[in-house]
């Protein structure tokens, strides 16, 4: 009796393991992948095909600016943090952060949520920068600090991509050519 | 056709139940331990903002992405930083448990649940990475953890402190089909690209900055030859495992290839516990298994 459980639920596993982790591109297999994985989820042991920097690597570097507009009307910058310049130490503690903010982007539900609880954040769980001040004889002087609570809140991707021209060859570290591009992602008003 | 159908019902029990090194399943309980507590660990200072309403990703928002079928335990307790850290702390306290050996399996059981739970309330910090964790909890389940270095074996627990044999080490075959599966999809799923086939694929990953250049610099992969090599011993490493693991004869070099594999993935990139959660699944193909099928 025990015997024949552990053979029939070997065989269930392997064959639902082998079926959810066939590729996503095998259009013959996606009717039986459609049926395989949400089942599979309720037993918390779906899986999917593992892609990992394929069928190309996307490069996905970046992050998300807010701008804000504080209680008196004054506006702000939110920015998360620059993984290019974060140590070793922070990449690996905040690793979620970063598996966060690469695909908030694509995620216009996670986005709202985002977008509100920066609403709330800011100032004070999240630091926002006010904008320059200029005085009487021109000269710059530090910002104001933000009033909370936040009035709206604009959220932006900005995206840095490589610019590689058809036929070139594949350039030096130092000779890449970056282009920023800025996607709006979503804007959110405080609720009364 | 029936005697056809007993035999492959003998080699399908010799294969499940004769063949197995089951002195591997405390490595592995020792191993699955340290990783979820230190995923735990580190996860902690941020529980309420990855897991609570009033955190980046409101429950409803996730179950929208997820879909019905996905379930939380966190769905059922309140929305709340304190019900996030009791969480957390069920987890961080099963992995202790574990990792010295006190029930084990009931300890992995939750560890399972727990690690469901977070990974459905929170879908947009999750990666391979925990789907391997996930995978991995649920087959330990059905393993002797506790059979070696373990509290209930030290204190001469007579479930514990029997010597286990194969028969009870079936599920060891289940993490093994399971790590050949990873290797075999992401080598189908990287074939197809034209970046793989072309030998440029890991030049664009060095261009990831973001979480490129741990110990070895994107400036290595400047000169011309080492993208190719990169990118097709990659693509050939991960070709090979799936096949090359269930051979007697190639089984060892197979594993040293993966292990400088994921080392070397290590050594370049900051992917948090993937290559050890991965290096720990290859340790059920080492041992006294005599794993061909």
């Amino acid at each position: 009796m025990k015997k024949n459980a552990i053979r029939i639920l070997a065989l269930l596993f392997c064959i639902g393991v082998a079926i959810d982790a066939i590729p996503e591109s095998y259009s013959w297999a996606s009717g039986l992948k459609a049926w395989v994985h949400p089942t599979l989820r309720s037993l918390g042991l779906s899986q999917g095909d593992w892609p990992l920097f394929a069928p190309n690597p996307v490069i996905n570097n970046g992050v998300l600016v807010a701008e804000v507009t504080d209680a008196a009307g004054k506006p702000g910058t939110w920015t998360s943090i620059d993984w290019q310049t974060a140590s070793v130490w922070t990449k690996f503690h905040r690793f979620r952060h970063m598996n966060y903010l690469q695909r908030l982007p694509h995620n216009h539900l996670a986005a709202n949520d985002f977008a509100d609880y920066l609403l709330v954040s800011i100032p004070a769980r999240e630091s926002a920068v006010g904008s320059v001040r200029w005085g009487p004889e021109n000269q710059m002087l530090d910002p104001a600090p933000l009033e909370s609570p936040m009035r709206d809140i604009k959220l932006y991707h900005y995206r840095n991509t490589m610019v590689i021209e058809q036929g070139q060859e594949l350039p030096g570290l130092d000779q890449t050519q970056w282009s920023t591009q800025i996607r709006f992602l979503i804007r959110r008003e405080a609720k009364p | 056709m029936i005697g056809l159908a007993q035999a492959w019902l003998r080699r399908l029990d010799r294969f499940l139940f004769e063949s197995c090194d089951p002195q591997l399943a405390p490595i592995l309980r020792i191993g699955f331990a340290l990783l979820v507590s230190i995923q735990t660990l580190v996860v902690w200072p941020d529980a309420a903002y990855w897991y609570c309403d009033s955190g980046v990703l409101r429950s409803q928002t996730a179950a929208q992405i997820l879909g019905p079928r996905a379930w939380s335990l966190l769905n059922w307790l309140p929305s709340e930083p304190w019900a996030a850290r009791l969480g957390l702390l069920c987890l961080g306290l099963h992995s202790l448990l574990m990792l010295l050996g006190f029930y084990s399996r009931f300890q992995v059981a939750a560890i399972f649940v727990w690690l469901v739970s977070f990974q459905n309330r929170n879908p947009l910090i999750t990666d391979g990475e925990d789907t391997v964790f996930r995978i991995l909890a649920f087959l330990l389940i059905w393993l002797p953890l506790d059979a070696r270095w373990s509290v209930r074996s030290l204190a001469g627990s007579k479930s514990a402190g029997q010597a286990p044999s194969s028969k009870d080490a079936w599920a060891l075959r289940l993490i093994q089909f399971q790590m050949t599966v990873i290797y075999a999809s992401t080598a189908l799923c990287k074939m197809e690209g034209e970046t793989w086939q072309n030998g440029s694929a890991v030049w664009y990953v060095s261009r990831m900055t973001d979480n490129f250049g741990r110990w070895i610099s994107p400036e290595w992969f400047d000169w011309p030859w080492v993208s190719p090599l990169a990118t097709w011993g990659t693509l050939a490493v991960e070709a090979v495992l799936p096949i090359g693991l269930w051979i007697p004869k190639t089984r060892w070099v197979t594993i040293v290839l993966a292990v400088l594999m994921h080392l070397g993935i290590e050594g370049s990139m900051n992917l948090f516990l993937f290559q050890w959660i991965m290096l720990l699944g290859l340790i059920s193909f080492a041992g006294r298994s005599k794993v061909e099928l």
